[in-house]
């Protein structure tokens, strides 16, 4: 069975990211989901983002 | 006079900011409040609603909330109040991670991600979420075309379905994504370019016993030629494929040729019937109650009638009072009123007008016939959606009772999951007011409203309308009919 007919077949388990209200509605509905506490990612200065991503 | 305060290296969602502002706003000696992220876009915002004063150096991961109040003091505890607000504890038994990958890790059964983070953050948490194995669901609009396609072609080639970005609602399974309605599982499969279409579609088909195996949401674009269809195709493929479905809708505004060429194509060849609903193609279905009497036919089912508006008598509108203003929530519904006034001759202006049409020339102020989408982009950047938050449409409702020439007002009223508490109850006092308003000044002003919801939505349907109705509302039963309603108002003088 491919993924969209498995997904469409077994239902939803959620992982939210953002608004919590979602997961709430999500789990009123009694369907599996976790929350990711999500954070913006770093704004660093442009010569220190490309020194870390030249350093892997 | 505001005073500020920022909050560093403290991201919160939307929702939480919204109803930060809203408990600020509500405290002793506070007149109006603000609760924002500081990023450039609404440090803007702020400035331009004067309350930038002190935070001004804030920086995009930092919280700005901001007070406006003649005390210093009042300013000064509501704003000490701030953490204690955001303390409040949330739903603790809930599972928390700090990322996508610690998700999947803590529960490896997870098959979908719902992202709903601010435009400029969502497409890559996206990608992480279809390279991770999961299906998307992504609400946030702002993201851009070419981070679309990237995206919808990751799926494909994943085999994934990417609904959206700027996908409002889905129905998988049963289970509602984002604003969605506790709709009755039945035989109609739906794949929608639209969220308020689906979610009007969906709800009639409840109404009309006949309930929806799944309703899959693609986003605004998807039909578009730049994106050509990709999540609708694959999600047309696979209720095709369901054995739970029976006949399946697609309900969007007119495609490109090509990409209607593409759809159509895969419905001349299916084992099952497909209803396309392209709303506003002179070819097909006039409004989304007529998709859903199609979508019931197809099934093989009887269609019962709908309740009539419920607006008999005259209307003793004033000599002046000769114009339709529609305030909606629902970009969709907005589209649809326009249509039904087009079709009785109206020629309305909106913010979002129909192909060819007149646009509204300032989106904040109405003038003949609009239809304000209040959920554009426009009313929306930085501040959050008219379905949750009730603020910019009583203060427009307002306005437009303040217009001798305003003869009557279209209200849509969304419930379901992701939707305010009491949307209702939210609007009820500033419908109250306008009508009074109205009254001082001679004139009766007619609201109309329409609510798109089901008995089992956690609002309430009945409670629902039966508070517009004790405020003095004729509540429709489509909005389809609530456009006729107005049209036939204005153009009979009240008849």
């Amino acid at each position: 069975m491919n993924e969209i007919d498995s997904l469409l077949a077994s239902g939803p388990e959620a992982v939210n990211v953002g608004v919590r209200e979602f997961a709430d509605s999500l789990a009123a509905q009694d369907v599996p989901v976790i929350h990711v506490d999500w954070t913006p990612p770093l704004s660093l200065p442009d010569d220190v983002a490309e020194l870390l991503e030249a350093l892997g | 006079m505001s005073h500020s305060r920022v909050v560093a290296a403290r991201y919160v969602d939307s929702v939480v900011l919204m109803r930060l502002a809203q408990s600020l706003a509500r405290r002793p000696g506070i007149d109006d409040a603000a609760a924002m992220m500081g990023t450039d876009a609404n440090k803007t915002l702020l400035r331009e609603g004067g309350f930038l004063n002190g935070a001004a150096a804030a920086g995009a991961n930092d919280l700005i909330v901001a007070v406006r109040s003649d005390s210093d003091e009042a300013a000064e505890v509501a704003l000490a109040c701030v953490d204690e607000l955001l303390a409040a504890p949330v739903d603790g038994e809930r599972t928390r991670v700090p990322t996508l990958e610690a998700a999947v890790r803590a529960r490896p059964s997870s098959n979908l991600a719902l992202v709903s983070l601010p435009g400029e953050y969502a497409a890559a948490e996206a990608r992480r979420a279809l390279e991770l194995g999961l299906h998307v669901f992504l609400f946030s609009s702002s993201v851009s075309l070419e981070d679309e396609r990237e995206l919808k072609s990751l799926a494909r080639d994943r085999g994934l379905l990417c609904m959206g970005p700027d996908c409002g609602t889905a129905i998988i399974a049963g289970k509602g994504l984002g604003f969605a309605n506790a709709v009755r599982r039945g035989p109609v499969g739906v794949v929608g370019a639209s969220g308020t279409g689906i979610q009007v579609v969906t709800t009639l088909l409840d109404q009309f016993g006949v309930g929806v195996s799944h309703a899959i949401g693609c986003g605004s674009r998807d039909l578009s030629s730049a994106v050509g269809g990709v999540t609708a195709l694959a999600g047309l493929d696979a209720l095709l494929r369901d054995e739970a479905t029976e006949a399946v809708v697609v309900i969007s505004k007119p495609a490109p040729v090509e990409v209607a060429a593409r759809l159509r194509a895969r419905a001349a060849a299916a084992p099952k019937p497909v209803v396309f609903g392209f709303l506003g193609d002179p070819d097909g279905p006039a409004t989304l109650t007529e998709i859903a009497r199609l979508a019931v036919a197809a099934v093989g089912r009887p269609t019962p009638p709908l309740p009539d508006t419920g607006l008999e008598e005259r209307v003793p509108l004033a000599p002046g009072q000769r114009f339709v203003r529609g305030l909606y929530a629902g970009g969709t519904l907005a589209y649809e009123a326009q249509l039904v006034l087009h079709a009785a001759g109206l020629e309305p202006v909106s913010n979002a007008p129909l192909p060819g049409a007149a646009p509204l020339d300032d989106a904040r102020r109405s003038e003949r016939h609009a239809i304000v989408d209040l959920g554009s982009e426009e009313f929306t950047r930085g501040r959050p959606h008219p379905m949750i938050d009730a603020r910019a449409r009583c203060a427009r409702l307002l306005e437009e009772a303040r217009d001798p020439s305003v003869a009557v007002v279209l209200l849509d009223v969304v419930l379901g999951y992701g939707a305010a508490e009491d949307p209702a109850g939210d609007l009820r006092a500033a419908i109250v007011e306008a009508r009074r308003t109205a009254r001082a000044a001679g004139r009766e002003l007619v609201v109309l409203a329409y609510v798109c919801g089901t008995p089992r939505d956690p609002q309430g349907l009945e409670a629902q309308r039966q508070v517009l109705i004790d405020a003095g509302v004729v509540v429709a039963p489509t909005n389809s009919a609530m456009a006729e309603t107005a049209a036939r108002l204005v153009e009979g003088g009240g008849r």
